[in-house]
């Protein structure tokens, strides 16, 4: 490998190839005419001119601006790509803050509660606000004096129904 | 002839087969800053066929050349303004370095996408890079012409942008360094050192077949 690199032979032969294949790589004469003989290249270059001297028209007519802008020098395609992410993704965090901020309003009643409450299941309006408020505290304390016995649940029960069937 | 008549006649010939007309680049340019829509038409068909040409240097399929052709005459009427013949550059020279950034710019957006079928060297392309290795042994007949267009264009995609740009520009126009600094709004030691860079960077990739 180090003879070929400093083989000035080497070189030239290399050198001698890379001409040929540049001189090779050029279009047709048929090619050129063709792109310069094109009917509608003038009208095109006409609309793209109206379209914005940034913006081109493509052979299909569509205008490449968008495309440009994407397909530009490797720095700003970054840019290009927060200008769309940071608009999405700020819509996205406000839409979480809102359903978080909504939900901290009223904490989930546990099915334990609702059937401590007497609460229906499917219209989940509590029976009784006041006596709800305080069995509820005390259903889950600990304390002696805050225990509820089975009599006791079974007598709020009965009271909630027998009110629940006055309505 | 009168300027009313002379207008008359270029509106009523139709625009293929219109006569070049007598006024020179420079005049024509003013008038297309002024909004001539007949100067730009007129400018457009004395200087298509120069600068597809000039495309035709980088890129062999016409569709590609037209867009170039499409870019650079678009961007010649943005920057009309822009011109000044009393700089010492003709108009021609100024419109070749706007053909030679639209070329540079489609390069460089080529990189960024390129086509996967470029890469595969066939067999035959293999073959012709072999028999390169022999001393004298050029491109003599229409089926290693055909070949090696297509080994051209899968090869000098691998070079970066600016590589192809210098060589085509070196080799292919024959220009000169000066010329190409002009054209790029380079310093002619980075082209120097630019051109030296890109041989070698052609020489890495033909290493790999010959």
């Amino acid at each position: 490998m180090l003879w070929k690199k400093n083989n000035p032979n080497r070189n030239d032969q290399l050198d001698r190839v890379g001409r040929l294949l540049i001189e090779s790589s050029r279009a047709s004469e048929e090619e050129i005419e063709a792109a310069t003989t094109s009917p509608a290249l003038f009208e095109r270059i006409r609309a793209s001119r109206a379209g914005g001297a940034s913006g081109t028209i493509n052979n299909r007519g569509v205008n490449n601006r968008a495309v440009d802008i994407w397909a530009a020098d490797t720095w700003t395609a970054p840019l290009a790509i927060a200008w769309r992410a940071i608009p999405a993704l700020s819509l996205v965090t406000i839409i979480a803050l809102a359903l978080w901020l909504g939900a901290k309003g009223g904490p989930p009643e546990s099915s334990f509660d609702k059937a401590m409450t007497g609460a229906d299941i499917i219209n989940s309006e509590p029976i009784a606000s006041e006596p709800i408020a305080r069995v509820t505290a005390c259903s889950v304390a600990t304390k002696e004096e805050c225990a509820v016995s089975t009599d006791d649940a079974v007598a709020i029960l009965v009271s909630a129904a027998a009110k629940e069937a006055n309505r | 002839m009168d300027k009313t008549t002379d207008n008359f006649a270029l509106a009523t010939v139709p625009s293929d087969v219109r006569p070049i007309d007598e006024q020179s680049d420079e005049a024509l340019a003013l008038a297309v800053g002024r909004g001539d829509e007949q100067a730009f038409e007129q400018i457009f068909y004395r200087h298509r066929k120069r600068v597809a040409r000039l495309a035709g240097r980088f890129f062999n399929r016409h569709e590609k050349i037209e867009e170039i052709v499409q870019e650079a005459f678009t961007k010649m009427y943005a920057a009309i303004g822009n011109y000044s013949a009393e700089r010492g550059q003709s108009f021609a020279a100024w419109l070749a370095r706007i053909a030679i950034n639209s070329c540079y710019d489609e390069l460089r957006r080529m990189r960024r996408r390129p086509e996967g079928s470029l890469d595969d060297i066939t067999t035959d392309e293999m073959a012709w890079l072999a028999s390169q290795s022999r001393p004298r042994n050029a491109a003599d007949n229409s089926e290693s012409i055909v070949i090696l267009r297509d080994l051209a264009a899968k090869l000098l995609a691998r070079l970066a942008p600016e590589d192809r740009l210098i060589l085509t520009l070196l080799d292919g126009e024959d220009k000169s360094v000066v010329e190409i600094a002009q054209a790029m709004g380079w310093s002619v030691s980075k082209v120097k050192v630019r051109a030296h860079r890109a041989r070698q960077s052609l020489r890495r990739v033909l290493e790999e077949y010959i």
